[in-house]
């Protein structure tokens, strides 16, 4: 029977690249399916691949999206930069159309190149944007959108905090943009040089100071700090950090009771945050990762079925 | 040989000079000027028609010798000459760049015998490797017109000074392309609300400005002539102005593209809108406006850097920089500027002709009974689509790509004949 269940989600997207890509109608739909595929609903069944092409390494969210694929009945086909075309000089659009003639019928594309599949001509089949460099990354910001809705929280009128290396953080951008778009009031910490003036205006959000946010946010967002931020010279040491921005086990105390944290993983633990914080009932981490599954299945059956 | 062009405007402001009129070329040079002129072996029918003086860019990258496959000298040339340029000058970094007296003999020997000249800077140091001054006195004398390590800044204070204080022994004037490297660094549009948004590194306005800044002391303390190239931000403008009251000795041009463009333009186009420096906000756009109109600026200037479709598609992070300019440059402005009423035609003009042929100390054009011939003729009515068909440069690398506008060269008298714009 599980081949006759349609998806009950209408996007017309053929390509989504970025958050703001949704209407928030779209959103909110793809959330209430999300649920339904996370609570063990059967999915819409599809005939061939999902294609993974990775021009960086990303182990959590390509697997992420292979499990999604077999919610969907799919197979997965993989390229990624070590020994592939992508290092013969073969272009993304040319990959792409060789893993459609192998079989896949839906592709994610990490790449860091921001935009690059805005500017790609159509191959086929649809493509989601799998993180472009600084700029999106739509599918985590759906999982943690997920993640916060099964957590009970309204997200419209919640206020998120987002803390760290805004600057660089393709995380931040589509959290911004998805939160806000269902109503949520997006605020953002850090480091100056990694949250520079403007920044927060850019994303729609408004900037605030750490611990102020830290008492009063209904959600806070914890990035990972890239260990090439201080090679770059942004920051003078991972112990400064965590002193001034870090999630510590004594900051963790200033945090409502009924607080959500959140973290894109994989966690640097005692940097941005302690280890206290991921054992912490009001961390939704852990299901942040199961709900990246139940969002891309819903995704791409969504994108699949409009085909 | 004569060549007559009928019942055209005539202007030129520098001569004072606005009339309907016919003008006779005799033997390069103007012969008369007024109603009812004989006519000669060839008649230009102009009516309607505007007849400035020869229009001069003082900054191209024509890529010739090592890149050919964006640009040559010929290919550029025929672009210049189909915007209505009679003169260019070539920036020297090409490859090998331009900084031994030969190479320029060779690239002029190349230029030599079209109808618009190529004048050539050299490079201002070896290699354009920032270190050691080239031979200033051999390239003056093979006919560098200035010098410059244009695509790079310079990033040593002291290259710059002595550049400054040894270019004197000649009067020369040195071009700073003013780009700090290490605060551009990776930048790939201007650093602002629209880098934030489209999560794209950027480079930030004292990038250019604290180099500026630091040329202009160079300047006060050693003396000598600096013009500031492609002056991209309000920061910028600023330090020019006060410098200027001081009394240095500092002249500086404006692309086409920054007087009509913003960063938004990187949001709907991408690479076709990354080039250095880059385009920055509404309010830098509107203050070199207002310092072209109050002629802080003296020269328009295209940048015209030319790169292959398979070069500029490969995404923001890789594309090279720059855009093609020259066939656009007077029609966009003045279908944006002059005819939006936020130019004169008179600056227009002047920005193209007299500021830079002055500056650069290249011959005056004049219109005028006497004065040699070097005109430019537009028909200011006519309308065209910016497209790959319609442009002569090898690269079709615009950023007003699909853009309707409005005047067109018809085309240029130079060495007293007649150089329609081919259909």
């Amino acid at each position: 029977m599980q081949g006759r269940v349609k998806s009950p989600v209408r996007v017309r997207l053929d390509r989504l690249v970025k958050m703001r890509d949704f209407e928030p109608v779209d959103l909110e739909r793809l959330l209430a399916r999300g649920q339904e595929i996370f609570e063990g609903q059967p999915a819409q069944q599809f005939q061939g691949a999902v294609a993974t092409v990775f021009y960086e390494n990303s182990t959590r969210t390509r697997n992420s999206f292979q499990q999604a694929g077999r919610r969907l009945g799919l197979d997965a086909l993989q390229v990624g930069r070590e020994g592939s075309s992508i290092q013969k000089g073969e272009t993304l659009e040319d990959t792409l159309h060789t893993l459609r003639a192998l079989g896949a019928v839906i592709a994610a594309v990490r790449t860091p190149e921001p935009g690059a599949l805005e500017e790609l001509p159509d191959v086929g089949m649809p493509l989601v944007n799998a993180g472009d460099g600084w700029r999106q990354h739509p599918t985590q910001a759906l999982a943690d959108l997920l993640a916060v809705r099964l957590a009970g929280r309204e997200i419209a009128g919640a206020r998120l905090m987002i803390v760290g290396d805004i600057l660089h953080s393709r995380v931040a951008r589509s959290a911004a943009d998805g939160f806000a778009m269902l109503g949520a009031e997006v605020w953002l910490a850090g480091p100056p040089t990694l949250l520079p003036p403007g920044l927060a205006q850019a994303l729609g959000a408004r900037q605030v100071a750490l611990e102020d946010g830290l008492r009063a946010a209904d959600l806070i967002m914890v990035l990972r700090l890239q260990q090439e931020r201080m090679e770059r010279g942004y920051l003078p040491s991972l112990g400064e950090y965590r002193r001034e921005w870090g999630l510590t086990a004594e900051r963790l105390a200033l945090l409502r009771e009924d607080a959500m944290v959140l973290h894109p993983g994989p966690q640097n633990r005692g940097v941005e945050l302690d280890a206290d914080v991921i054992r912490d009932p009001r961390s939704l981490i852990h299901r942040q990762i199961a709900c990246g599954v139940a969002m891309r299945a819903a995704l791409m059956e969504a994108m699949l079925d409009a085909r | 040989m004569r060549v007559d062009v009928r019942g055209a405007r005539l202007f030129d402001p520098a001569a004072g000079l606005d009339r309907v009129a016919d003008l006779l070329v005799e033997d390069g040079a103007i012969a008369a000027i007024g109603h009812g002129l004989p006519h000669g072996d060839e008649t230009v029918e102009a009516e309607g028609a505007l007849v400035t003086p020869g229009l001069c860019d003082v900054h191209v990258h024509l890529r010739e010798p090592g890149q050919t496959h964006k640009e040559d000298i010929g290919s550029g040339l025929r672009a210049a000459l189909a915007g209505g340029f009679t003169d260019v000058c070539a920036m020297p970094n090409t490859k090998p760049p331009i900084d031994e007296p030969w190479l320029l003999g060779q690239v002029l020997a190349r230029a030599a015998g079209h109808p618009v000249r190529m004048h050539q800077i050299a490079a201002m140091t070896k290699g354009q490797a920032g270190a050691e001054l080239t031979e200033f006195g051999a390239l003056r004398e093979a006919g560098a017109v200035a010098f410059s390590d244009d695509g790079h800044g310079v990033a040593r204070s002291t290259v710059m000074r002595l550049a400054l204080q040894y270019a004197q022994a000649w009067d020369a004037l040195i071009v700073s392309h003013a780009e700090d490297p290490e605060l551009a660094g990776a930048g790939v549009m201007h650093e602002g609300q629209v880098s934030y948004r489209l999560g794209l590194p950027g480079q930030p306005r004292s990038a250019e400005s604290s180099i500026v800044a630091r040329d202009l002391e160079l300047l006060r303390d050693v003396g000598g002539r600096l013009h500031v190239a492609h002056v991209s931000t309000k920061e910028t403008l600023a330090l020019i102005l006060r410098a200027r009251e001081d009394g240095l000795q500092v002249s500086a041009e404006v692309t086409p593209h920054h007087l009509l463009l913003t960063d938004e333009a990187v949001a709907k186009m991408g690479s076709r809108a990354k080039m250095n420096p880059p385009l920055r906000t509404a309010s830098d756009r509107d203050a070199l406006r207002k310092a072209l109109r109050e002629g802080l600026i003296d020269c328009i200037a295209t940048d015209h850097a030319p790169h292959s479709d398979r070069e500029k598609e490969q995404g923001m992070l890789s594309a090279p920089f720059g855009v093609i300019g020259l066939e656009t440059a007077f029609s966009s402005l003045y279908t944006d500027l002059v005819q939006e009423g936020l130019l004169s035609l008179e600056r227009l003009v002047t920005a193209l002709t007299a500021g830079p042929r002055e500056r650069f100390g290249l011959a005056p054009s004049v219109v005028r009974e006497g004065e040699a011939a070097r005109l430019s003729v537009f028909d200011l009515a006519a309308r065209w689509t910016v497209g790959p068909g319609a442009l002569r440069s090898r690269s079709g690398n615009s950023a007003l790509l699909g853009r309707s506008l409005k005047a067109r060269a018809l085309g240029i008298i130079t060495e007293g004949r007649w150089h329609p714009v081919a259909e």
